[in-house]
């Protein structure tokens, strides 16, 4: 369908705003709590220390 | 350097030749005649042309060898038939472009440039980080044979195993090298290239042509180019779908022509009609991509049915203004797309079929008190400690969680049952997916509903919720299990959630392309940590080649070649015990597990597949019999903690 015919969705303002919060805290929830998050940051702490220590020695 | 490498090298580089030649051939065709089709719908129809030329041409000659009993499955044989397939499109689709043309590098490279040009800095940036990623992720790939458990378990060892005897012919040794394998052809043709490090990017081009897919379906959904690209790169960078493309999954092989056919069929969904013999092209094209996913994977054997129906749909959507023999040339198209699936698919149910009666061979069909039980003969011999993480993470995902509270939480735990390995070809959602997906996708549900009801018009959107919604529901009725079968449904979501960006005003898609850019970011800071902890590790243990990255002894490149090890260790030794040039025959685990365990490896055993090396694991559940004499040629305790656990490699002595 041409970019003409499409019949484009438009959202109220109110609509798009409250999508942008939801966005946003699912975000911050991922962050704060998903295990992968935790692990992963974990796991440059890992890197980090051995690297000290290598360096260290 | 012998002679058959480099008489293999050089058809390989031929048949690569012809089959570009071939693609860019009916890409440029397509693109002339078939009304609003997009360059990159263009580059899809190209690489479905190259796949399903290479694919079909192994099936001929496989075929050939069917019939005749003669192994000729080899690159020169291949290549002969790739030749005729060039002639014969040379002949039909006319000469290419005298200048440039749709496909050149220049062209393409142009447009990217300019579509990356246009868009928001904050989306631009968000590609910056995207493209990073994947540059990492192709960066360690380079320094690593191929990986990935199911990978070295089944999929590459079958591809040796044809590559070595120079047959496609039915494999007695274990039902998981009896299956549609359309998959492991390309790795297969990529040995001709001598070179094992190739493998590793043996799904490269599937997740270029995955990517592309997405970024169609999603630029036929919505006119904005953010969220088409957003839509792209979201997509080609969960984890799920990156551990799939660099671990030589066939998994990656399946989504993104399943994809692919999707979005060539939503290709005839146009506002004007146009004459029902350019749309057929466009249908043998979904057909071919279709059917490549069809001999690739068993599970997509119901969809054949569902998406036959999906283009009988967009046949009658795509002529409704045609007012005589409607009727007939839906029929036409429907029966085409049938036919052109059966094309690249077909062979490997004839072979099962001649060799057990079974097209659907390992699979067993029974009835039962509540629908049909799909079973596969000696799924019972599995070790029961295969995931010995599950109790020690109840809030994960397990391997076949149909669990709806699970799932409900699952984008945001984002975790995997594997101990602390949650990115890999079985999980990862990853931030970008989470931050957007869920809340973008029933947004746009909600307001497709509303906008339906009032409008009582069928658009591009509404099919791609069809696919998705049916795709989804087929997977949740427990046929197949894992979450990476659905990342086709993944990159649909994505598709859906730039609807909702694109219906948003510009002041609010700014603050969204903030958030794109944070989670992006968050994304690929998480993504990275695996792949620079292994590059570490490998860098600082110097273990670059093929017997220290998969720790087997290196004496195993050093055995006269042709001769025959036994793996009576892990699964995940198949592969690896063939050695870096593919020079050794190895008898996987799987002949001792099928169809009943072997407990003890006597001479019987031995002489039955004519074994000359067992390498063996003392923690494994077979022993080795006392009849059998042997010299150890390496030993090697596995873990310091537990000195009796190790693996020993024997030669048996006659």
């Amino acid at each position: 369908m041409s970019e003409q015919e499409r019949p484009t969705m438009q959202l109220p303002g109110y609509v798009g705003r409250s999508l942008v919060v939801l966005c946003t805290g699912s975000f911050l929830v991922y962050l704060l709590h998903s295990r992968a998050a935790e692990t992963y940051v974990a796991t440059y702490m890992r890197v980090l220390r051995r690297i000290v220590l290598v360096l260290g020695s | 350097m012998s002679v058959t490498f480099l008489i293999n090298f050089a058809c390989a580089i031929l048949a690569i030749s012809l089959l570009h030649n071939l693609s860019r051939r009916s890409a440029e065709r397509a693109y002339s005649q078939v009304n609003g089709l997009r360059p990159a719908e263009a580059w899809i129809i190209y690489f479905v042309v190259f796949f399903s030329g290479l694919t079909i041409s192994f099936h001929v000659v496989g075929a050939i060898e069917l019939v005749t009993g003669f192994k000729i499955v080899r690159i020169t044989t291949v290549t002969g038939i790739v030749a005729l397939l060039w002639g014969a499109g040379r002949l039909s689709l006319g000469p290419l472009p005298r200048e440039g043309g749709m496909l050149s590098c220049a062209q393409t490279l142009g447009q990217l440039r300019d579509t990356i040009g246009s868009v928001d800095p904050l989306v631009r940036w968000s590609v910056i980080v995207a493209g990073s990623i994947m540059s990492l992720f192709v960066l360690e790939a380079a320094t690593r044979p191929p990986t990935g458990w199911d990978t070295l378990v089944y999929h590459l060892p079958l591809a040796v195993k044809w590559f070595q005897q120079g047959s496609l012919a039915f494999i007695q040794e274990s039902w998981k090298f009896q299956m549609p394998s359309n998959g492991e052809l390309f790795p297969m043709f990529l040995m001709y290239l001598g070179t094992e490090r190739f493998l590793s990017f043996a799904c490269l081009p599937l997740l270029l042509l995955a990517i592309l897919a997405v970024h169609s379906l999603a630029s036929r959904v919505t006119d904005s180019r953010e969220g088409a690209l957003f839509a792209a790169l979201g997509f080609g960078t969960m984890p799920i779908v990156l551990y799939n493309a660099f671990n030589v999954a066939v998994d990656m092989y399946a989504t993104s022509f399943f994809l692919s056919s999707v979005c060539l069929l939503l290709g005839l969904v146009q506002p004007h009609a146009q004459a029902a013999e350019k749309n057929l092209s466009l249908v043998g094209m979904a057909g071919l991509a279709f059917g490549l996913v069809l001999g690739g994977r068993y599970i997509y054997v119901p969809l054949l049915l569902f998406m036959t129906g999906l283009c009988g749909l967009v046949s009658i959507i795509s002529l409704a203004q045609i007012r005589t023999g409607r009727w007939k040339h839906v029929i036409l198209m429907t029966s085409t797309f049938v036919v052109c699936s059966l094309l690249p698919s077909v062979f490997w149910y004839v072979r099962n079929f001649l060799a057990t009666g079974n097209p659907m061979n390992p699979l067993q069909f029974s009835m039962v008190a509540n629908g049909i039980r799909v079973s596969t003969k000696a799924l019972s011999e599995r070790s029961r400690g295969a995931m010995p993480y599950v109790q020690d993470a109840p809030s994960c995902m397990v391997v076949s969680d149909h669990n709806f509270r699970h799932w409900l939480v699952a984008p945001w735990e984002d975790c995997w049952t594997r101990g602390w390995d949650h990115f890999s070809e079985n999980w990862g959602l990853g931030a970008v997916f989470t931050t957007f997906v869920p809340v973008m996708t029933i947004a746009v549900v909600l307001l497709t509903i509303a906008t339906t009801v009032r409008r009582r018009q069928v658009q591009p959107l509404h099919i791609v919720l069809l696919v998705a919604a049916v795709f989804l529901a087929y997977w949740w009725l427990n046929l197949f299990t894992m979450a990476r079968s659905i990342i086709p449904v993944m990159g649909m979501s994505f598709v859906v959630a730039a609807v909702g960006i694109g219906a948003l005003s510009s002041s609010i898609q700014r603050s969204l392309y903030v958030l794109l850019f944070c989670a992006m970011t968050a994304n690929a800071v998480l993504l990275a940590a695996k792949p620079l902890e292994a590059l570490g590790i490998r860098l600082h243990h110097q273990s670059w080649s093929h017997s220290s990255f998969y720790e087997v002894p290196p004496l195993i490149d050093e055995l006269p070649a042709g001769s025959v090890i036994l793996n009576a260790s892990e699964e995940l030794r198949n592969y690896p015990l063939f050695g870096q040039r593919w020079q050794n025959r190895v008898i996987t685990d799987r002949a001792l597990l099928e169809p009943t365990i072997v407990p003890v490896i006597g001479n019987r055993f031995i002489e039955q597949w004519g074994i000359e090396y067992i390498y063996y694991d003392t923690g494994q559940r077979w022993t080795l019999g006392d009849e059998v004499k042997r010299e150890v040629l390496y030993e090697h305790v596995r873990d310091d903690s537990i000195p009796d656990h190790k693996e020993i490699l024997y030669r048996i002595l006659r």
